[in-house]
């Protein structure tokens, strides 16, 4: 007992001020994976509804022939859709795990919160690496 | 072991497994600030050479005429450019001293320098919402103009 009570003076306890942080990082998280996801859906209901007549008006402008072009435009709009999707999905996933700590007072949910932020991150590095190549490619391969 | 209950019943503790994951994604989040600033950088670059191509080559075909039209969204172009980088800049300094700060607090064991870190994550999340929320505003604002002008 008279460990318990030494560990519970030592160990470091999250301060009203952090607790703050952290929720506000779960709002604003969980804002803009909702806005995304949303976002991502509009996307999707503009392509299925007028899907037809865009890729019509594209494949006027093109010299492609119009199958070959929706097939490309569909392809590039999936991918598109699916890497937003998994952005998000983490972000969501990061935000509800986070919520989920600071209300039961769980630090291994909490724990989980900051595991799916680290999955979020890693992703966005891979999206920057990406977004780099391109602009490096841009400069060199005009 | 009542003052144990009452301190476990209110407060949430670092445990080995959270400071772990902690520092984890404070470590991740330090390499993305530092590829997202890079990122920003080569773009804004690719920018510039981009348009100088583009000059030269519209000089090249004898079209100055059409290249000093087009002048007006060059410089609207570059409005966006130069604010993206400036987005860039402060992205970068939030996420990177919130990386620098929860690393050093888990450290060090600091509870302070980990709240502030979280604070800085707070305020970068924050500004992306505001971002998103004004990006959101403008997109309403132009459908409510091409409904208007559609609708005459």
């Amino acid at each position: 007992m008279e460990q318990e009570q030494n560990s519970s003076l030592f160990d470091m306890n999250i301060d009203a001020g952090a607790q703050s942080s952290i929720n506000s990082v779960s709002k604003w998280t969980r804002f803009i994976s909702i806005t995304g996801f949303v976002g991502l859906g509009l996307i999707l209901l503009v392509f299925a509804l007028a899907g037809q007549a865009i890729f019509k008006q594209i494949s006027l402008l093109s010299e492609l022939g119009s199958s070959s072009l929706a097939g490309v435009i569909l392809i590039i709009v999936i991918v598109m859709v699916l890497v937003l999707g998994v952005w998000v999905f983490l972000m969501f996933k990061a935000s509800t795990q986070l919520k989920k700590g600071l209300d039961s007072k769980n630090s291994t949910e909490l724990a989980e919160g900051f595991r799916a932020l680290r999955s979020f991150f890693i992703f966005s590095t891979v999206m920057s690496v990406l977004s780099l190549l391109y602009a490096i490619s841009t400069i060199l391969n005009f | 072991m009542e003052y144990q209950n009452e301190h476990s019943l209110f407060d949430i503790q670092y445990d080995d497994n959270l400071k772990q994951q902690m520092k984890g994604a404070a470590n991740v989040a330090a390499i993305a600030a530092i590829l997202s600033l890079v990122g920003s950088v080569v773009s804004f670059i690719s920018f510039f050479v981009t348009r100088s191509r583009q000059e030269a080559m519209l000089r090249n075909m004898g079209m100055e005429g059409f290249s000093s039209q087009n002048a007006a969204s060059t410089g609207s172009n570059l409005v966006s450019a130069v604010i993206s980088l400036v987005l860039a800049i402060f992205m970068f300094y939030f996420l990177s001293q919130y990386a620098r700060l929860t690393k050093a607090g888990v450290d060090n064991n600091d509870t302070m320098q980990i709240g502030d870190g979280l604070a800085k994550l707070a305020t970068y999340f924050k500004i992306i919402g505001v971002l998103l929320i004004i990006v959101m505003v403008f997109f309403f604002l132009a459908i409510l103009i091409v409904a208007t002008i559609g609708g005459r």
